[in-house]
């Protein structure tokens, strides 16, 4: 799959060229980000990805849960 | 020289980063970050959902390439909400891929392929830039380009 990604990448970039207007700014990114909306946005999609793909299917547990009396 | 500084820098930060990661993350400690309960069992012990560190590992790789893939796109003038839309619509395909794919190349049910996923976001994103393009007008002239788009979604986690 890489290996054909690679060729693949060659070919939209032939299909594909790019027209430079402006060149970038990585402040102009930056002030992009530093948003509450992408902020946000961004602590949703890890959320949504530690679960989806952290939670185990392969693996299962028993928990066992117990007072520590003198601690009470 | 500031560039050069930066790659060495930081070329130096993953060797260290890796050199611990692949002789330490096998050992059996660093494989259940946390397990949930969910169900009570008649001996009084309880059921539990487990999540392994691969979860946390990857959605802040996942999340730290997003920032980079926003913040690209910024530097080259396409708003943030064009970004957005566009990065959610991408995720609704690579995120079922990653599961999907595994089934398809490795017969598993209950496996993921990053690379698989990272493979069909390759393969579909100048397709969606091209499609968005024409069929939203505002996109037209938003500066969103297929091969910069293809540019800043490389940052994305290619590992299987």
């Amino acid at each position: 799959m890489p290996a054909l990604t690679v060729v693949y990448s060659v070919v939209i970039a032939l299909l594909f060229p790019v027209a430079v207007d402006s060149l970038p700014s990585i402040s102009a990114g930056l002030s992009c980000l530093w948003r509450p909306l992408p902020i946000v946005l961004l602590q949703l999609f890890w959320a949504v990805v530690f679960v989806y793909s952290g939670k185990s299917d392969v693996t299962g547990s028993q928990i066992f849960f117990h007072v520590i009396r003198d601690r009470i | 020289m500031d560039i050069e500084i930066f790659v060495i820098g930081f070329g130096i930060f993953l060797a260290i980063l890796f050199s611990w990661s692949f002789r330490s993350l096998t050992e059996e400690k660093w494989q259940i970050i946390g397990a949930m309960p969910v169900k009570k069992n008649p001996q009084g012990d309880w059921t539990g959902i487990n999540f392994p560190y691969y979860g946390f590992f990857n959605a802040s790789a996942c999340t730290l390439a997003a920032a980079i893939f926003l913040l690209l796109l910024g530097a080259v003038y396409v708003t943030l909400e064009i970004a957005v839309i566009f990065f959610i619509t991408l995720m609704a395909v690579c995120i079922p891929a990653a599961r999907i794919v595994a089934y398809l190349v490795e017969k598993k049910r209950y496996t993921f392929s990053i690379g698989g996923a990272s493979f069909v976001g390759m393969m579909i994103t100048p397709w969606l830039v091209v499609m968005m393009t024409s069929v939203f007008d505002s996109w037209a002239n938003s500066g969103i380009q297929a091969m910069t788009v293809l540019a800043a979604i490389s940052t994305f986690p290619n590992t299987s």
